[in-house]
């Protein structure tokens, strides 16, 4: 994948870091495997996902591997859409209102609320600021202010 | 000694027990247990006038004793718990009219789903003010996104992505 999509050059430098690590910690391996629902929001974003569904459980990844791995580099940007300004200051409108919920119910030592599932809550936050620039940070340095 | 001991479980039992069942009746005990001490030493003949002198600290015990159980019993802790965080809320005439409706529909989708609503303003940008991200970085992201999760799995080798 890395020598077809020049991978190596769209890296972060912690993705780097994780990607170019000859043991990579388990903390590495666990939020590397989170960046799959960031990936979801993307896909979603770009039109290959018809909606972002209620957050109480992970995405299936195999259907979003799929969709990349079904094309090539560049019949993947081809067929990308980026949705509007609004679709995607709508999701992030919501997403700040339910990891609030979430980060509420943490500081009071109760589980996240309607069954919301706050790791998919956070990477969701984290990836639709990315998309609006929130603050203008980069990828490593994007927080989720609630 | 059963008494300084006695004395100092009652003691301990006002400053650290919460159960206001606890605190009242060890508070009680305590109380008449330092009157009861208080005015026997200053009646008593064989205890010299030093000693007597320094039996006014007893009062102060005393009103440090009843101050707690004051506060324990009438739950005025409790009332500094539950006190609401100094929030003043943002008016709500300052957003822009975009910003009021996607608050809005935000907050019916959490009020069907059941998920608490934040009380005070919460807003992301107006859509004047922000730009989101171009195609091609959000390409570049997505599929980067994808290599690091594969990655994680021990799958980005393991496909042939010739293509």
């Amino acid at each position: 994948m890395n020598k077809d999509f020049n991978i190596t050059a769209k890296l972060t430098p912690s993705e780097k870091a994780y990607a170019t690590a000859k043991h990579p910690t388990e903390q590495q391996k666990i939020d590397a495997n989170w960046r799959y629902e960031s990936l979801h929001v993307m896909l979603w974003a770009l039109g290959f996902i018809d909606s972002l569904s209620y957050p109480d459980q992970m995405c299936n990844v195999a259907n979003d591997v799929k969709i990349i791995h079904g094309l090539t580099a560049q019949q993947f940007r081809k067929n990308a859409k980026l949705r509007t300004k609004k679709e995607i200051l709508d999701q992030a409108d919501l997403i700040l209102r339910l990891d609030w919920a979430c980060v509420d119910a943490q500081t009071k030592n109760k589980p996240a609320p309607a069954n919301l599932d706050k790791g998919v809550v956070f990477e969701r936050h984290h990836s639709l600021n990315w998309l609006i620039n929130y603050m203008k940070q980069d990828w490593d340095d994007v927080t989720t202010d609630t | 000694m059963i008494k300084s001991n006695l004395t100092w479980q009652l003691m301990f039992c006002v400053y650290t027990v919460q159960n206001k069942l606890i605190v009242g009746l060890a508070g009680t005990t305590l109380a008449i247990l330092l009157i009861w001490s208080f005015i026997k030493m200053r009646k008593s003949k064989n205890v010299d006038r030093k000693t007597k002198q320094t039996t006014w600290w007893l009062l102060l015990v005393l009103v440090s004793v009843i101050t707690v159980m004051i506060v324990k019993l009438m739950g005025l802790t409790d009332i500094q718990k539950q006190a609401k965080p100094i929030i003043k809320p943002v008016k709500d005439s300052t957003a822009t009219r975009d910003q009021l409706e996607r608050r809005s529909q935000s907050e019916n989708y959490c009020k069907a789903h059941q998920v608490p609503i934040y009380a005070y303003t919460l807003f992301v940008d107006p859509e004047a003010e922000v730009s989101i991200r171009a195609v091609d970085e959000v390409v570049d992201r997505a599929l980067a996104l994808c290599y690091i999760g594969l990655k994680s799995e021990g799958l980005e080798q393991r496909d042939n992505w010739t293509k």
